[in-house]
């Protein structure tokens, strides 16, 4: 009896595991609008290429605008980022997880993995994802339904937050919380601030809410677009 | 004898030093007011921090407190935040009602690029009936920010300040005969802009011309 049980339940194990399928695949972000002077480099190129909204280069790539540039990006969906002027950003991963068995709620995880090593940016992230930021003195973590600011400076990195939360993993201090209306920089011993009472953080808050709005225009534009080859 | 003599002697002692400790410990303003005059007097300053009122702070930080304030409230109580700031604000009437557009945009599914328009109207004439008198400008900023909800931005701002109609219709009179070309979106019907296609690379090219 005992031998007859312990049989079935190996067997079962194996045909659940038989059902999945789980296919895992890199994506590239697509690039949803870009002014101005904006270079990329892949990983299997060697120098930087100008870029503009038709191409489209690997997971692995680096993008950096210049004093006039600026990029508007889907890094993965749900995830919008304007990309400022003479910004550098690096992207490590970006994967989606499917079950390749399903049709309709397919998607297992989503996982982007980026890297702001200067300049700013301006991120809309709506769903669900394992969505993380590296930066010189922070490494942020995005919250579902956030909207914050991330500016990279040369000794300093601050991000305002508008919307939802973040969590921020510091190179050294303690790791915490930014939740909408606070904004906080690395490295610092203090605890994040109400942005309204910084008179930088009142015309980033106003600026980024209207940022998002652009965002979310082109992202509607681009899904009623036909995909590209 | 000796030893009974000291103790009193002792005790003296000790009141002496107990009364010395006691100067010691007075406040330092305490012994100073007995010799000094009025001018000399220290005050210590009082350092009160706290936010001006929603009517005195900068146009920057109400719109920064009612942005990030607005972004947590839903239905009622964020139209009763919108009232209560332009209220206070008049003066910013038309940006707090474009941040609230924005706001309401931020909330909706990322597959909607309207907002409805009953909420529209709400946001209108909950700005309207607080500001009356600042209707003309938050109708334009409206209108700029939601051309396709024009009528309903009007029709809202009517109905919450209808001794305001004349000047509303002006309002909107002035930003319809350009806007209404504009906003029809010539691009999104040309077939030329349809999904950024690119140059038209057609097999078939005009006769040669002997």
């Amino acid at each position: 009896m005992h031998r007859a049980s312990v049989s079935l339940a190996v067997i079962s194990a194996i045909a659940l595991a038989g059902c999945w399928e789980g296919i895992s695949q890199d994506v590239v972000p697509t690039i949803l609008s870009a002014k101005g002077e904006i270079v990329y480099s892949s990983r299997d190129s060697a120098g930087f290429r100008p870029l503009n909204a038709e191409t489209r280069f690997g997971s692995s790539a680096t993008i950096r605008t210049l004093a006039d540039g600026q990029s508007d990006l889907e890094i993965i969906p749900g995830a919008l980022a304007r990309l400022c002027p003479d910004s550098e950003l690096r992207f490590h991963q970006l994967t989606l997880v499917k079950d390749g068995n399903e049709s309709g709620d397919a998607i297992r995880d989503r996982i982007a993995r980026i890297e702001l090593s200067r300049g700013a940016m301006i991120v809309l992230f709506e769903g669900a994802a394992k969505f993380t930021i590296n930066t010189p003195h922070a490494t942020i973590t995005v919250l579902p339904s956030c909207l914050f600011r991330l500016e990279v400076g040369s000794s300093k990195t601050r991000l305002t937050c508008v919307r939802g939360k973040v969590y921020a993993t510091p190179r050294t201090g303690r790791a915490g919380t930014i939740v909408g209306g606070f904004l906080q920089e690395w490295p610092s011993e203090h605890d994040p601030l109400p942005a309204a009472e910084d008179s930088r953080a009142q015309n980033e808050i106003g600026s980024t809410l209207e940022t998002a709005r652009t965002l979310q225009e082109l992202d509607v534009a681009q899904q009623d677009q036909l995909p590209r080859n | 004898m000796g030893r009974s003599g000291d103790l009193p002697m002792n005790l003296r002692l000790l009141c002496r030093l107990f009364l010395l400790a006691l100067l010691a410990l007075l406040p330092n303003n305490f012994v100073r007011a007995q010799d000094s005059t009025p001018d000399e007097t220290v005050v210590n300053p009082i350092i009160v921090k706290g936010s001006a009122t929603g009517a005195e702070s900068q146009p920057d930080q109400t719109l920064a407190v009612f942005i990030t304030t607005a972004m947590r409230l839903r239905g009622p109580k964020f139209l009763a935040y919108l009232s209560s700031t332009v209220q206070t604000r008049p003066d910013l009437a038309a940006r707090i009602v474009v941040c609230a557009l924005n706001i309401s945009r931020l909330n909706l599914p990322s597959t909607q690029s309207q907002l409805p328009l009953a909420l529209i109207d709400q946001i209108v004439k909950t700005a309207v009936a607080a500001a009356p008198e600042s209707a003309t400008e938050i109708v334009s900023a409206a209108i700029r920010c939601e051309p396709y909800a024009r009528t309903t931005i009007v029709a809202a701002a009517i109905t919450a300040a209808p001794a305001q109609a004349s000047e509303i219709a002006m309002a909107m009179n002035q930003t319809s005969s350009v806007s209404m070309f504009a906003l029809a979106s010539a691009a999104a019907i040309n077939p030329v802009n349809d999904g950024g296609a690119g140059a038209v690379n057609s097999p078939e090219q005009p006769p040669s011309v002997p």
